[in-house]
């Protein structure tokens, strides 16, 4: 990468990015860049190859095409760049480390002082003072998780991948956990692939779908809007499902007579966030008034 | 040093020190040793062998049946199981290097591997010492640095079985062939075979020194001056031909240079090529 676009805050800079396992392209002729600043929202369907290009980026996998991290190669300076990235995977891995060993092992590698990682469990509900001995292997799925979440942003990384982060997590330690993805460092840029859009949107500030290898939709929802103004929806719909409701619940929509029509006020800053949800339910509108209101009305 | 390379090393010595098998491999050796003395083999004299040379003759020869298989199976599966348990994957997403993850891992096993057996040998030259038994102290640094070389021998095969093999089956499928023709071109069994057959010497000598499993059991005995019932043909055609101090020599650096030379190219393999 030059030094231009380092500049410009790119941090990730992939062009022509192939892999292939067995003749099957899993990434087909990706190009693609993700800056600091950015949180990303990965989404696709299982095969899309999302796991694969965060497994590219982390160096795991060769490669056709051209893929730098911090301008540097992630095979060839894996070290370097991997001292900046937080990983959390889509399962817990089966380690057999206690998890004081699993600390020690992670501030002696990294340099990183232990009481920022323990710091984070405790936020995120996990008590590692009680678990110090146990296996990591022992623990329930939930505190896995807690603890490879902390491991990963107790480094302050510059860029953070993370592989269905929430998949094993209670809906209080989600929620726990967003609210602390939320105030993850500004300048840092993170990935996040996910099948539960309706979690992360009002998170990420992109929204990069996959399918077969490629990138179907790229969209940026940065958008120069007051935090004052606002959005006000009714929708009707011709049928409703369990994740819609969620959905609209989410978004603090209440149904007007009857179940089929719902009204809400969305902020201006959240107003993209929410058009791309709902564009996924555009089959099931029957019909949608949007007005803007201005501040103070 | 490469970077990772202790870290990993310390994990998996500290890994296999919880694991069951690591102290029943440290029990199955001290315990021999043990079950040795009592039974006064050290005071019994056999083909020329006597006193705790007697004993040692021994411990190699155990060694020799028990450490490949066991070098073999349990290593084999390291690299290739971390890549099915997605060990491997969060693993390598930390800054270490490939070849500090290969190497630390291989250093790792050749410690909990090795020390049961070394203390296991020093612990009968300590035990003979306390007793009034002359310690052969040649033979003793020898055997040390061949049963060093075996480790290390077979560690390098298993950790190139190991990186290339895609799945853990095939793994232990191809580290249980080599160990069944290493035992089968052994001189007791082909070796004679051959012999009898009246095949050409060198061929003989030849496949007897590729062997490692071979050479470390003629390199044990080249020490002695035995019969030819107790060396077995290809040991006694291999002295016969080759000086004993060349040999043995040789007995300690092949096993220490293939094993080396199939490490490198694991980890020559592990850099190039997909991790998982």
């Amino acid at each position: 990468m030059t030094e231009n676009k380092l500049h410009n805050g790119v941090l990730i800079d992939i062009k022509h990015l192939s892999k292939s396992f067995k003749k099957i392209k899993v990434i087909d002729d990706l190009t693609i860049s993700f800056s600091q600043n950015e949180r990303v929202a990965l989404i696709g369907q299982n095969g899309a190859g999302k796991t694969t290009l965060i497994r590219c980026i982390l160096g795991q996998y060769v490669y056709d095409g051209e893929l730098s991290v911090f301008g540097m190669n992630p095979r060839t300076d894996r070290e370097e760049i991997l001292k900046s990235v937080g990983f959390v995977p889509q399962l817990p891995p089966p380690l057999k480390m206690t998890v004081k060993e699993i600390l020690d092992f992670f501030s002696g590698l990294t340099g990183t002082d232990k009481k920022e990682f323990i710091q984070i469990s405790e936020d995120l509900g996990l008590s590692i003072e009680n678990n110090l001995s146990k296996p990591f292997l022992k623990l329930s799925g939930g505190m896995k998780q807690k603890l490879l979440v902390s491991l990963a942003l107790g480094r302050k990384p510059k860029v953070i991948l993370m592989d269905e982060p929430s998949a094993n997590l209670d809906p209080q330690a989600r929620e726990i956990f967003f609210q602390y993805l939320n105030n993850v460092s500004k300048d840092t840029l993170m990935i996040l692939s996910s099948h539960r859009m309706n979690e992360i949107s009002t998170l990420v500030t992109r929204i990069v779908e996959m399918d077969l290898g490629k990138v179907t939709l790229d969209e940026h929802l940065v958008i120069s809007a007051s935090p004052e103004n606002k959005f006000s929806y009714k929708i009707v719909f011709k049928e409703i499902n369990d994740d819609l409701r969620n959905i609209l619940n989410d978004w603090k929509f209440t149904a007007v007579n009857g179940n089929f029509t719902w009204e809400s006020e969305i902020n201006e800053s959240d107003n993209a966030k929410f058009l791309n949800i709902i564009s996924h339910f555009s089959a099931v509108i029957k019909d949608m008034k949007v007005e803007k209101l201005e501040a103070g009305q | 040093m490469k970077n990772g390379l202790t870290q990993i090393a310390v994990l998996d010595i500290k890994q296999n020190l919880r694991s069951k098998w690591f102290w029943s491999y440290s029990l199955l050796f001290g315990g021999f040793v043990a079950v040795m003395f009592a039974l006064g083999i050290t005071e019994s004299q056999i083909i020329g062998f006597v006193g705790l040379s007697r004993l040692m003759v021994t411990f190699m020869q155990i060694s020799m049946a028990i450490l490949p298989i066991f070098v073999l199976i349990s290593t084999v599966r390291s690299v290739v199981g971390d890549r099915e348990s997605n060990v491997m994957e969060y693993m390598l997403s930390l800054p270490v290097s490939l070849s500090g993850y290969f190497w630390g891992k291989l250093l790792g096993r050749f410690v909990v591997i090795f020390v049961p057996v070394f203390l296991a040998l020093f612990g009968a030259t300590i035990w003979a010492s306390i007793t009034k038994i002359d310690v052969p102290w040649n033979m003793f640094a020898v055997y040390s640095f061949q049963l060093a070389a075996m480790v290390i021998c077979f560690l390098g095969m298993s950790m190139f079985i190991s990186t290339i093999a895609r799945s853990q089956e095939i793994a232990i499928s191809v580290a249980f062939i080599i160990w069944l023709l290493s035992v089968a071109f052994l001189d007791l069994i082909l070796m004679g075979v051959m012999l009898k057959a009246r095949m050409n010497p060198d061929l003989i000598i030849g496949v007897g020194m590729i062997n490692p499993l071979q050479v470390f059991r003629t390199g044990a005995l080249a020490l002695f001056d035995p019969e030819l019932t107790v060396m077995g043909p290809a040991s006694y055609y291999i002295l016969d031909t080759v000086s004993r101090p060349v040999f043995i020599i040789f007995s300690i650096l092949y096993p220490v240079l293939l094993g080396g030379l199939l490490a490198y190219w694991g980890n020559k393999y592990f850099n190039n090529n997909d991790i998982l």
